[in-house]
């Protein structure tokens, strides 16, 4: 078995980096040794300064469930946990719903008051562990939804899905307890966006870190030509998230984000003339 | 691998353009920095036709308007691009079987939509699915203010060149047997479903499914008295679940949803 695997990898050598990369700081929290946990992405919320931020919650307990045991359970229950921008905690709320229905959760609703306005954070979502094992399968339920975000009184939001199974948690009456964390990587890694950045447009890209660490990392711009011609470092705490406003340029050009982070994949909020205009994954 | 970039079809409500990169998405994966080819590629009668859009250069992006690129002799809706390191021949019975490196995460395309003034996108691609592919998916993105206007758009792509008919049914997870509206949708195409008439309360979770075919369902929302518009993707079922077996609970999932749905 082991000389098979060696034979393969001496074949294919230039899988061999990644491969080690990967099994090394997977796109993915460690693993929970608790079955009872649940994995959530770390979202963003934004609130104050016309910003608005909603989240559809769902009701896996329905999704996942044959009606027949929809009637021996009443209720959806996940607990929301709130942590500022630095990654401090703020609030963690028991919510419970209807588990034939989504939930719509106003993250204005769950912010501590205190926090002033033009603020931003970071949030997750642990459900108490529900599905059968069979449905389950080994794995675990994970919260990787959609976040929509708002800003002035427009009425129609922007929608983005989630995008990481960034932290796993155990759901407690007392708290989520037990948490793992994406590992950071050994090396730097570098989070090439496929997304040209142009001119006319305003930009904004948030990063989060789901580690146990605070890291810096490099926001590199190049231009048509593929030369570097300016980089940011910013400091990223642990469960924290930094929103960057890019310089407007006169012509289109491109970002790699540069780190120990596994996948450093931002969200970038687009605007014109001051209008919001869309949210999405880089 | 075999990955393509689709461009969705121009309307009277949007105008469709698609942005690819040559570029991978990280530097864990070694891929070769050089110019490959791009490539433009429409059904037509039991084949796939090409036409090479552009040489294009290590690190270069280029956009490519529905409305300008899409041949006069096309009747199909669907256009799709790829990147390759050979140019492909003008006529295909199935779809080239390797395109771009496998990349974690997958190389992606950005998917555009203009209106107005407004623009939004999504980051995209699209592998041919299975014939015998089927759909289920949860959709929360139905935004019921007023003037929001609200349509889905089902893009299917599969390997071999050929157009069959199915039906996009719609329902709600609160009620799951009874069937709001009914979609004909074609395989190979780029489908635009008017969801305006559907009349749901704001906690509804939407769901639409088919039994005929595979595909990705994208939703847009706008309104005309704002700025904002929203352009996303549902993730599949089994998205739900991390570390298990992902094709067993797809399986149990659309057992169980296929059996409570009409």
């Amino acid at each position: 078995m082991i000389t098979n695997r060696i034979l393969k990898a001496l074949k294919n050598p230039e899988k061999i980096v990644p491969y080690i990369r990967n099994r090394y700081a997977p796109i993915v929290a460690v693993n929970p040794m608790d079955r009872k946990c649940t994995f959530s992405d770390l979202f963003i919320w934004r609130c104050g300064n016309e910003w608005k931020t909603m989240y559809d919650l769902f009701p896996y307990i329905r999704l996942l469930n044959k009606k027949e045991v929809l009637s021996t359970i009443e209720t959806c229950k996940c607990r929301l946990v709130i942590l500022s921008n630095n990654g401090n905690f703020l609030k963690e709320t028991e919510i419970k719903f209807e588990p034939t229905k989504k939930n719509l959760l106003n993250l204005a609703d769950y912010i501590p008051s205190s926090m002033s306005s033009n603020q931003y954070g970071t949030f997750m979502i642990f459900h108490e562990n529900i599905p059968r094992k069979e449905i389950l399968g080994g794995g675990y339920l994970t919260e990787r939804g959609y976040a929509s975000y708002g800003f002035g009184g427009s009425s129609t939001l922007s929608y983005v899905h989630g995008n990481l199974d960034a932290v796993s948690g155990k759901f407690c009456s007392r708290g989520i307890e037990e948490l793992t964390f994406f590992k950071s990587t050994f090396f730097k890694r570098s989070f090439q966006l496929q997304y040209l950045f142009t001119p006319g447009n305003s930009y904004e890209i948030a990063i989060t870190n789901p580690t146990s660490k605070s890291h810096k990392i490099s926001i590199n711009f190049f231009n048509n030509q593929g030369e570097k011609f300016k980089t940011i470092e910013k400091k990223l705490s642990n469960l924290g998230v930094i929103i960057v406003q890019l310089p407007s340029c006169e012509s289109n050009f491109i970002i790699s984000i540069t780190s120990n982070l596994p996948l450093a994949r931002p969200l970038i909020f687009k605007s014109r003339n001051q209008k919001f205009l869309d949210v999405f994954h880089g | 691998m075999s990955l393509f970039f689709p461009i969705l079809k121009s309307n009277e409500i949007y105008k469709g353009s698609t942005v690819v990169h040559n570029f991978p998405p990280n530097d864990v994966q070694k891929v070769v920095e050089k110019s490959r080819y791009l490539n433009l590629i429409w059904m037509d009668v039991n084949c796939w036709k090409t036409k090479l859009i552009t040489k294009i250069r290590p690190l270069e992006s280029k956009e490519v308007f529905y409305d300008l690129i899409k041949p006069k002799a096309s009747h199909n809706d669907l256009l799709i691009m790829c990147i390759t390191d050979e140019p492909l021949p003008p006529i295909m019975a199935s779809l080239p079987k390797h395109t771009l490196p496998t990349t974690t995460p997958l190389w992606r395309s950005t998917v555009c939509i203009y209106r107005n003034n407004s623009s939004a996108s999504y980051q995209g691609e699209i592998v041919p699915f299975p014939e015998n592919g089927t759909l289920l998916s949860f959709i929360p993105f139905m935004q019921k203010t007023i003037n929001t206007n609200n349509y889905l758009i089902f893009l299917n792509l599969e390997s071999k060149p050929n157009s069959r008919k199915g039906s996009l049914k719609f329902s709600t997870v609160n009620k799951p047997e009874i069937i709001i509206k009914d979609a004909e949708i074609n395989s190979n195409s780029c489908n635009f479903i008017d969801l305006n008439s559907l009349n749901i309360d704001n906690d509804e979770l939407l769901v639409c499914y088919t039994k005929s075919m595979s595909g990705i369902p994208l939703f847009l929302s706008f309104s005309d008295e704002d700025s904002p518009m929203s352009l996303e993707h549902t993730h599949p079922p089994a998205s739900f679940v991390i570390h298990g077996n992902k094709n067993n609970l797809q399986k149990i999932i659309k057992e169980n949803w296929f059996n409570l749905l009409s």
